[in-house]
């Protein structure tokens, strides 16, 4: 009897224990609201001194349990929000209760950016190169394009549609980028090239583009290897909107007569113009949706440069309650234009070259037709407050068709087709004050046929690239000024079907807040790029001779950057940001196009062990109304060809940006804008061998300016682009446009 | 509002320089080869025959399209024929010191080498360039020539080329300068002539009227 006695004891003794413990401990549990007095979700609450706390849910509520007795100060924080404590008496079994109200002090230009750590987090805080350009300078430069976004960002270099950031790109013949394009998160690079479509984007329904420099491949994967261009498109507003813009100018005829008497309408003004369309609103009160149709044509600035663009985009958004969110964008543009790819020499720029010798003749124009269609679902939940998981699809499609002399679309088989289709899954994870966890797995399908690829078989040409892959990324916040954040991706890439690439992506990302607003930063990471099928399969002598190189394996780099963040306001009504970064970019492998005596043609191959190491710094600068408006950057580059003991070719060794704004006088305000890139020290010689003085790469610099008058809700805008008329290139053997006149007018309602 | 207008004045200093010019015009003139033909002709290894004319030596059949913009190359050449005269048109001005008749031997692109070779002579700006040489099939020229070391000296003439009018081929040229070094090559290349003093300017261009 003893025994089973003891025995019921010690089970109701385990029974009451945790009641026992329960009841020597308290609670702290409390709201957390703004000063208009909204709930607050996801601020952090802590006990000073202690690792107890909480995290706020959707309804500002925290509790923080399990609290021994005593005296505590109770902490609640958050980016973008003064901290605030406040002492608090924990009693045995009690539950103490203690509200905040936080100010917000949100810096200026301290936005919310989500490309770094693939969740919202503050600018200020992020542990990259970040550069943000947001509607305002979209509209300030009325900007049209992509490429014209990002021509004055410091550290992008373009090289015709061609993103190059921090030399990480020479010249390709624009097959294959190092930069990932993001719309919305999602991949958007074009399937037949993996080349960046910078017209078929809605423009004015950008909400801010976010471009990450360094790899960025322990998140995003391939295409990663030089930086992410993240675009993020405006949500439906509360209100109707809607706005038409539209533009004309014309190029200017060239200074020099030597250029303009080889073409017979080089002594014309050659004329651009369109229009765009836009309109969003509330569907009921849980939906929306916004459209975008634009339409340019341009007769282009050289013989064989006409283009047509017509774009359509479609966002609808269904938010069925708060935690719940639908999105689905679709998009389609249709392109037809005469591409010049390179031209007929030094004193005949505006003529495209050719090249015979023997049975081989190639030309340096080409024309197609495009469509490209997009669309691209997303779902999100957020459960519990401190849990959300998002399912993202993608399919973008390409259609790219010869043109007959008359105008008329070659049958489909003569060009190229394209689809990239596929989906990802993501968890964010608070797991409790300043600790995040991020994980997900991606997969997506790249199909392309094309008529100037090696035939897989004798009959068939198309070619396709399986990857799948599964990322997970860790963060923690120490101090409160402290955060590490560490990230993991591996990728696996069908090449064929006995090949797969496989690669494992980490990244260390380190930010420290000196003070509120500075933030020093340093960060590891590895980024790689598969190839593109065009760099593998491309069999073409039609343009220029280019052979396929079956056996190219992916390029590899390997990033170190520290860098330093201010965004300490210089006065109340004049905010300023200043970054400094210094960077080390190892490369292996770089695929460079390369003329092999073998072949007699291009080819691409693996050829290079590359280091890009540097500097940048760039200062913003502008009053609190946006009237005056100053932007500096510079990047100092040394790219290296290790192989070759020689600097990269096609790579700048200085860039330099400035742009101001200021209100003239009344409606007027006028703006100038200043781009600079040092002539490459090396360029490629192979080029200039089939094509007339194509190593002739000058330095670039280029002046826009504008002049804008804005009166309520119209706006109209002069501008002259390369406003000093300088001639230069921007890939070899391509003028880059002439000093070109704009007038172009926006009435929003 | 000053500032601004000072930061516009200082920028438009930095824009004086305007960039990209058209190169001064490349002086062109022609060339008519006369070509006589002996020994016999290949029966199943001719697939192209051309005349063509390098500023540099070539090292091999590679070199031959190092440059394809410097090459000058003929339409293709009558074959089974005792002889035939070429003229080729819009030929840059300058030292032609590889030129003659190659054969393209199978059906690969580029699997040519030269039969017979011409002596070394000067396209000048607006003139016609009379060259002419003999391509004997039963004694081709050894390709790749041989190297500079080997080259003949002070005749203008390397070992291997067969030179039908050396008197022609360097009357344009004799005495232009004691040595020069031919750009673009692999490597650079001396020859040397007996007069010291050039009749005219190298440096100088003229347009093709």
């Amino acid at each position: 009897m003893k025994t089973p006695f003891r025995h019921i004891v010690i089970i109701i003794l385990s029974a009451l224990a945790p009641g026992l413990a329960v009841a020597q401990t308290g609670s702290v549990a409390g709201t957390v609201r703004d000063e208009a007095g909204a709930p607050l979700p996801g601020i952090n609450v802590v006990l000073a001194g202690t690792t107890l706390g909480d995290a706020t849910d959707l309804n500002g509520r925290y509790q923080i349990r399990q609290i021994p007795p005593g005296a505590y100060t109770v902490q609640a924080s958050a980016i973008g929000f003064q901290t605030e404590q406040q002492p608090a008496t924990v009693e045995a079994g009690g539950t103490a209760t203690v509200d905040f109200v936080l100010q917000d002090v949100t810096l200026r230009g301290d936005e919310v950016v989500v490309t770094a750590a693939r969740r919202a987090q503050r600018f200020s805080e992020t542990p990259v190169s970040i550069n943000l350009v947001t509607p305002r300078e979209l509209e300030t430069r009325n900007i049209l394009a992509l490429d014209e976004a990002l021509r004055y960002v410091p550290g992008v270099q373009m090289a015709d549609n061609q993103v190059n950031i921090r030399g990480s790109s020479g010249f390709t013949f624009n097959t294959g980028s190092r930069v990932l394009l993001l719309l919305d998160g999602l991949p958007l690079l074009r399937p037949d090239q993996e080349g960046i479509p910078h017209n078929a984007l809605p423009i004015s329904q950008i909400e801010r583009i976010e471009v990450v420099k360094g790899p960025g491949s322990a998140l995003y994967g391939s295409g990663a290897l030089g930086g992410v261009i993240n675009i993020i498109t405006k949500d439906y507003p509360d209100k109707p909107e809607a706005a038409i813009q539209l533009f004309g100018g014309a190029y200017e005829p060239v200074r020099h007569e030597v250029w303009r008497e080889q073409w017979a309408e080089g002594d014309e003004p050659r004329r651009f113009g369109g229009g765009a369309f836009t309109f969003a609103s509330k569907l009921g009160r849980k939906a929306g949706f916004w459209i975008n149709a634009a339409y340019r044509e341009d007769e282009g600035f050289t013989n064989f440069r006409t283009e047509r663009d017509l774009d359509a985009f479609l966002k609808f958004g269904l938010r069925p309650s708060n935690t719940i969110r639908f999105d689905l964008l679709g998009g389609w543009t249709f392109r037809k234009s005469d591409s010049f790819l390179y031209w007929n020499g030094a004193r005949d720029v505006l003529n495209p070259g050719e090249l015979i010798f023997g049975d081989f003749r190639a030309t340096g124009t080409n024309d197609n037709q495009i469509n490209l269609f997009s669309l691209m679902p997303s779902f999100s939940h957020v459960v519990g407050g401190n849990f959300f998981y998002s399912i993202k699809g993608r399919l973008i499609g390409a259609v790219i068709q010869p043109l007959e002399d008359d105008g008329t679309p070659k049958p489909v088989e003569n060009g190229t087709t394209g689809i990239r289709y596929g989906g990802e899954i993501q968890a964010n994870w608070m797991i409790g004050p300043g600790r995040h966890v991020t994980a997900g797995v991606t997969s997506e399908q790249l199909l392309t046929e094309s008529s100037f690829f090696q035939p897989d078989t004798v009959d068939a040409t198309a070619r396709s690239q399986p990857e799948r892959a599964a990322f997970l990324q860790v963060e923690q916040r120490f101090f409160d000024r402290l955060n590490v954040m560490a990230g993991l991706r591996y990728d696996t890439y069908e090449i064929d079907t006995t090949d797969v690439e496989r690669k494992l992506s980490p990244k260390l990302n380190v930010s420290y807040r000196l003070v509120e607003g500075l933030t020093l930063r340093a960060a590891y990471g590895q980024g790689f790029r598969v190839p593109s099928l065009g760099e593998r399969f491309v069999n073409d002598r039609a343009f220029l001779p280019i052979v396929p190189n079956l056996d190219l394996r992916p390029e590899i780099s390997t990033s170190y950057e520290i860098g330093l963040r201010s965004l300490i306001p210089a006065s109340k009504r004049l905010r300023t940001q200043v970054d400094v970064a210094i960077f080390l970019n190892n490369y292996r492998r770089l695929v460079e196009p390369t003329f092999v005596g073998e072949e007699q043609a291009f080819q691409f191959i693996n050829l290079i062990k590359a280091r890009i190491r540097g500097l940048e710094a760039s200062f913003d600068a502008g009053t609190d109304d946006d009237r005056w408006l100053l932007s500096l950057g510079y990047t100092l580059l040394d790219a290296d060809d290790l192989t070759a003991d020689e600097p990269l070719i096609f790579r700048s060794r200085h860039l330099f940006k400035a742009g101001v704004t200021a209100p003239l006088f009344g409606l007027f305000s006028a703006g100038l804008d200043f781009r600079y890139a040092s002539a490459p020290e090396r360029v490629d010689n192979d080029f200039s061998r089939f094509v007339a003085d194509a190593q002739l790469i000058n330095a670039r610099k280029v002046f826009d300016a504008r002049l804008v008058a804005q009166w309520r809700h119209l706006r109209l805008a002069f501008l002259v682009d390369n406003a000093f008329e300088y001639y230069y290139v921007e890939r070899p053997a391509i003028l880059a446009p002439p000093r070109h006149f704009t007038l172009q007018m926006q009435a929003n309602f | 509002m000053r500032r601004f207008v000072l930061l516009v004045l200082l920028l438009t200093s930095a824009g004086c320089d305007h960039g990209l010019e058209p190169p001064d015009a490349v002086s062109v003139g022609a060339i008519r080869a006369s070509i006589t033909y002996t020994g016999a002709w290949p029966s199943d290894s001719l697939f192209d025959l051309r005349f063509f004319a390098l500023p540099f030596v070539p090292q091999d059949t590679l070199d031959l399209f190092r440059d394809i913009n410097v090459l000058v190359f003929s339409d293709r050449l009558a074959y089974n024929v005792d002889s035939a005269t070429v003229f080729v048109d819009s030929v840059t001005a300058q030292i032609y010191v590889y030129s003659g008749v190659a054969q393209n031997f199978s059906e690969r692109l580029l699997d040519w080498r030269p039969v017979g070779l011409a002596p070394l002579y000067q396209v000048r700006p607006g003139e016609v360039t009379e060259v002419s040489f003999v391509v004997d099939f039963d004694n081709l020229p050894p390709f790749p020539p041989p190297p500079p070391g080997n080259a003949g000296k002070g005749e203008g003439v390397r070992e291997g080329f067969r030179i039908s009018n050396v008197e022609q081929g360097l009357q344009n040229i004799e005495g232009a300068v004691r040595s020069f070094n031919i750009q673009n090559s692999l490597f650079d290349i001396r020859y040397s002539f007996p007069s010291p003093s050039p009749p005219f300017p190298l440096s100088e261009k003229r347009d093709v009227p």
